[in-house]
């Protein structure tokens, strides 16, 4: 994964003096999102302007629900979302266009059976004639070393070659906001260690759920979630080893069993 | 694949529209002739084209019909009329390898393409040509992927059990399907499927 299309640079210029003089980033004024009866998320307040924002939590925490609202995959139950001043639930071009989201398994996200027309998908989507859409796909696979990938089925590509894929896929629509659920769970350490600085390069404002702390190298903000709540927000370097300990604390507590070999009540998640 | 066999090259050059108008056209050259000895040749020229454009697999996807071929030939002849039950069988086989050429020496976007513009017209009465296509290429997508969680499903199944896996796990499957229509749906809207244009 050498070098980030030049499209994409050109988008940011584009982007940093403002569409329209809306709000950047995203904002979420008192969102409220049940799932299942439960509260996912319980009136949260957030205006995220970072270029890089850590989303990090125990499963269940509400990390994939904040995720999902940024992309307008979940309409809140209450209080109100904006993406660059769009409301993402309301599946306009515009905000459609605005907010790129790489699934955690890609597997969940690939709807072609080839490489060339998964990427192109999107374009086709908008309205852009499927030939001129593929030709544009197979540019942005020779800007990434990887032309030869365009005839492949994607079902013969290795996991860590179909994370790219979906990534392309998702940055040829040129979104100004990246959601990315976990898109290191399952690779290998060199691919994980590529992606990481592929993901490092692009322009995009980033907004990334992970576990580990080297996930987040670089990164301007953690947001800790608990319960559906923020529980912390602020640079890794305060957030990250608070979140740790925690999780570390919370282990321990958890232990299988009792000195005795008895069951623990303790439950596996809160 | 078949590099070095003298029709390959000019074989995945023609547009994929003129080899299914081909193969549309054979099908029914093949309907109108009834003659078993004609057949027989035609078999023989199909088997030939195969072996020059390098498409042998598709001599290989008659392997699934093998019994569907002998059921229908043993059917024939059972109600005393085994010449059309060999009439029957060669057109099969000779229709099945010629498709499985098409399809080998026929990149499977240039084929969804050709599809698109043969739908093209209805696109003025008001059908919506685009999701078609969409479902098509979905299709393709998740054929083997279902075909995959079987398989999973299956070992899944041996790991734990040391009898074979028999109808039971249908209800893990058709949940496990039922979960990837709604993530694929997902999916769709996350990069703009179906946008209100």
């Amino acid at each position: 994964m050498p070098k980030v299309g030049a499209s994409f640079q050109q988008r940011n210029e584009r982007d940093e003096n403002g569409v329209n003089g809306a709000v950047q980033g995203v904002e979420l004024t008192d969102v409220t999102v049940r799932r299942g009866g439960q509260v996912a998320l319980a009136a949260v307040s957030l205006a995220l302007g970072e270029r890089r924002i850590g989303l990090v939590g125990r499963n269940g925490s509400g990390k994939s629900t904040l995720a999902r609202l940024v992309k307008g995959l979940l309409k809140p139950d209450a209080g109100c979302v904006r993406v660059h001043g769009l409301d993402p639930a309301a599946r306009s071009r515009e905000a459609v266009a605005c907010v790129g989201f790489l699934f955690q398994n890609s597997d969940h996200q690939i709807l072609c059976p080839t490489v060339v027309e998964e990427i192109a998908f999107g374009l086709v989507e908008f309205g852009t004639p499927r030939r001129e859409a593929e030709d544009r796909a197979r540019a942005l696979l020779a800007d990434h070393a990887v032309a030869d990938w365009a005839a492949r089925p994607v079902a013969a590509l290795s996991e860590g070659q179909r994370r790219l894929v979906c990534l392309l896929a998702v940055l040829v629509m040129g979104p100004r906001l990246l959601v990315l659920d976990e898109p290191y769970a399952g690779l290998d350490i060199p691919t994980r260690l590529r992606l990481a600085r592929f993901i490092a390069g692009l322009p995009q404002q980033v907004m990334l759920i992970g576990h580990a702390a080297e996930d987040f190298a670089g990164f301007d903000r953690i947001l800790w979630l608990e319960a559906g709540r923020v529980e912390r927000d602020g640079p890794p370097e305060t957030v990250l080893p608070a979140f740790l300990a925690a999780m570390h604390r919370l282990a321990g507590l958890g232990d299988l069993r009792d000195a005795d070999g008895t069951a623990e009540a303790t439950p596996w998640v809160a | 694949m078949g590099r070095l066999t003298p029709l390959a090259a000019p074989a995945r050059r023609l547009p994929a529209g003129v080899k299914l108008l081909l193969l549309a056209a054979a099908s029914v050259g093949l309907f109108r002739l009834g003659d078993p000895l004609a057949l027989a040749a035609a078999v023989a020229a199909v088997l030939a084209l195969a072996a020059l454009a390098g498409a042998w697999s598709a001599v290989a996807g008659l392997r699934p019909l093998a019994l569907v071929i002998v059921l229908s030939f043993a059917m024939h002849a059972a109600l005393g009329d085994w010449l059309l039950g060999l009439v029957v069988c060669l057109r099969i086989v000779t229709l099945v390898i010629l498709a499985g050429i098409v399809s080998a020496v026929t990149p499977l976007s240039e084929m969804l393409t050709a599809f698109e513009r043969a739908l093209a017209p209805l696109r003025r009465l008001g059908v919506p040509t685009r999701a078609v296509a969409v479902a098509l290429a979905m299709t393709l997508r998740f054929a083997p992927l279902l075909a995959e969680r079987w398989r999973t499903l299956g070992e899944a199944w041996r790991t734990r059990s040391p009898r074979r896996p028999h109808w039971r796990l249908l209800i893990p499957f058709v949940i496990g399907a039922l979960d990837d229509a709604d993530r694929a749906a997902e999916a769709l809207a996350a990069r703009g499927g179906f946008l209100e244009k």
